[in-house]
């Protein structure tokens, strides 16, 4: 049997629906249609038989993967946020959000020499807007006197 | 009738009503013509904000439904002076609008599609309000049984029209019935918590605008990334004069009405929706002109039939929403979802329990098409200024909003990351060909689906036979049926009559 891209997923989605049929079976409830158990259960079921039918019948589809340049500034804007979710709180919104505003401008080949300026404008008019004027409290941090 | 519409109008007119229909018709036409945003992110990126307001059902929806019709008026502009669709309704617009706009006709072109979208998207609300009231009256029956197999219906026709693989469609929309399984039950007494692996945050489920904001948003912003393509502002081409001709007007106007016809019966069904329309109604009027068009290299009625189709569309999709409480495409499914959250309880009797809702949102809509034309005739030169912002400013800006946006649901962090890690997902799966549209519809469905089929089979005793005893079950499955076999047969015929 060919190997090509839709089998892939497919053994991928087989491996994730039989975890999730996994975790349903393992609920600790009766097996009653009206119960909590049974309805996660048939989903799964349904999604096991899915799986194999991709693997039978896959669809001509190829993937074309980015490029490994563009890899990389997908990694890095993926770490700028995760990092931005993790210091939000703490650091606050307005360094952490001109930290993520510059490196996502980087990332799009923005002029370097605007990059610093946009961003701590960008931050602090965000901050201005949502804290101040609408009222939805972004986190201080280690600016709470601003 | 004519006492609801006016009942419509005044909630169109009341408080603060008509000014959220002029800023939604605006920041549709704006997001419409931006590339990489469509009216799906900028609902979801909104939806946190606009939340804080406490506005009423109806009012959210009013503002909503400006920018999902809105953006149909703005994503032809970007199509004839870029030659990149704004949103992908307007990809056949660029068929003809960027040859008409090469040859200096970019003011016509762009004229032609407001009055398109204006006459396209008017007598469209004429038929959303003439049509609407007849199928409430056979939603009435509805029992939880039924609305169960609806449901079901509107799945398997979302799955089966959509494009590609109909397995990975089916899956897809799987994963979102999953998805939407995490969390505390509600149904049942103990509360039962279910998937959440232990994580305490899961515990009040995914919260279905993080899984939104994550899959179009930030999935959309690693897809831009994904290619290099060149920054296109730089080349939107120059625009004189927006006037038509009295004899063009005239040339256009029968496929201006038909298209409208086409648009909205297309947008009403489940699956197909603004895209499909925009590409028959060229396709006909293409084949109607015959060897006397001039379609492909710049043809005023290959800009009109389009615009007027996806316009006319974007409004029948309000019907299934509105009327059956499905929504039948993902823009429509998140609208959905505002309204759940919003306390709305979706289901057939909508129009009936609240009709303030329905006609304040038809009313509403005749309003912004005046408003649309107003922006897109006169001022479409001050927007068309818009595409000229680089796109190393507006796509760290989108990215920004949406991550504030998710911040201000629960002021969690989790949330954060639970957005990220649904970019990956929707990125992952458009690279693979695993479409978006069934796994939101599943997503927002998914609570419904189970409440409604479990609900059934308790007051039927556990007994399966309630799926499909009423009349209204058993010709909503023989509609699931035909819809599955149509496609097929569609291709079956297609094959033999290429051979």
């Amino acid at each position: 049997m060919n190997l090509t891209n839709d089998r892939k997923y497919a053994i991928a989605m087989l491996i994730f629906s039989m975890v999730y049929c996994f975790s349903a079976f393992s609920l600790d409830a009766d097996f009653n249609p009206t119960q909590e158990k049974y309805y996660p259960f048939v989903l799964s079921i349904a999604m096991i038989i899915l799986s194999l039918a991709l693997l039978v019948w896959p669809s001509p589809h190829t993937t074309t993967w980015p490029k490994r340049k563009n890899l990389q500034k997908i990694g890095l804007t993926f770490c700028a946020i995760l990092v931005y979710s993790l210091v939000l709180h703490r650091v606050g919104f307005l360094i952490s959000a001109s930290i993520l505003m510059g490196i996502c401008m980087w990332v799009f080949e923005a002029n370097r020499k605007w990059i610093v300026p946009v961003s701590i404008i960008v931050a602090i008019s965000f901050y201005l807007i949502f804290d101040r004027l609408l009222g939805l409290t972004l986190p201080a941090g280690i600016l709470n006197f601003f | 009738m004519f006492d609801l519409l006016f009942h419509g109008f005044s909630v169109a007119l009341s408080g603060i009503n008509p000014l959220l229909v002029v800023i939604g018709c605006f920041l549709g036409t704006i997001i419409g013509m931006l590339p990489g945003i469509g009216p799906i992110n900028a609902i979801a990126i909104l939806f946190p904000i606009v939340l804080q307001f406490d506005l009423p059902p109806s009012s959210a929806l009013i503002f909503f439904a400006g920018i999902f019709y809105g953006s149909q008026y703005g994503n032809s502009i970007s199509s004839i002076l870029l030659n990149v669709p704004g949103t992908s309704s307007a990809a056949v617009t660029c068929i003809d609008g960027h040859p008409l706009a090469k040859q200096g006709r970019a003011g016509p072109a762009l004229a032609m599609s407001a009055m398109a979208s204006f006459i396209g998207g008017t007598i469209s609300i004429f038929l959303l309000i003439f049509f609407a009231p007849y199928l409430s009256k056979l939603a009435i029956d509805f029992g939880p049984a039924e609305y169960f197999v609806l449901m079901v219906c509107a799945f398997t026709a979302l799955t089966s029209f959509s494009e590609g693989s109909f397995i990975k469609a089916m899956f897809s929309a799987f994963l979102g019935l999953a998805i939407a399984t995490v969390g505390i039950d509600e149904l049942s007494f103990g509360g039962m918590r279910r998937f959440t692996f232990g994580i305490r945050e899961l515990g009040d489920g995914i919260d279905f605008i993080v899984v939104v904001i994550g899959v179009f948003a930030v999935g959309e912003l690693f897809l831009f990334l994904s290619d290099t393509a060149k920054d296109a502002s730089q080349r939107v081409i120059p625009l004189k004069k927006v006037l038509l001709t009295f004899k063009e007007i005239k040339e256009s106007i029968g496929g201006i009405l038909r298209s409208c016809v086409t648009g909205f019966l297309v947008g009403v069904l489940p699956g197909a929706g603004a895209t499909i329309a925009s590409f028959l109604a060229y396709n006909t009027e293409k084949k109607l002109a015959g060897t006397k068009g001039n379609f492909g290299k710049g043809d005023l009625r290959g800009v009109a039939a389009p615009e007027s189709a996806n316009n006319s569309s974007a409004v029948g999709s309000f019907i299934p929403l509105l009327v059956l409480g499905v929504p039948g495409s993902e823009t429509t499914a998140v609208m959905l979802a505002v309204l759940i959250t919003l306390g709305v309880t979706p289901g057939p009797t909508m129009l009936v329990d609240r009709p303030d809702m329905f006609w304040g949102v038809a009313a509403s809509m005749f309003i912004g098409n005046l408003v649309l034309i107003v922006l897109n005739l006169p001022m479409v030169r001050l927007l068309a200024k818009i595409l000229l912002v680089p796109r190393w400013i507006l796509m760290p800006l989108i990215a920004i909003l949406s991550i504030v946006g998710v911040y201000v649901i629960n002021g969690s962090e989790f949330d954060l990351i639970l957005m990220l890690v649904f970019g990956v997902v929707g990125f992952l799966m458009r690279k693979t060909g695993f479409p978006l549209a069934p796994l939101v519809l599943g997503l927002v469905l998914g609570g419904l689906i189970e409440v409604n089929f479990r609900r059934a089979l308790t007051y039927s005793y556990g007994d399966f036979s309630t799926f499909y005893e009423s009349p209204i079950a058993i010709a909503l499955w023989l509609i699931t049926l035909a819809s599955l076999v149509a496609p097929v047969l569609f291709r079956f015929v297609k094959k033999r009559l290429r051979q």
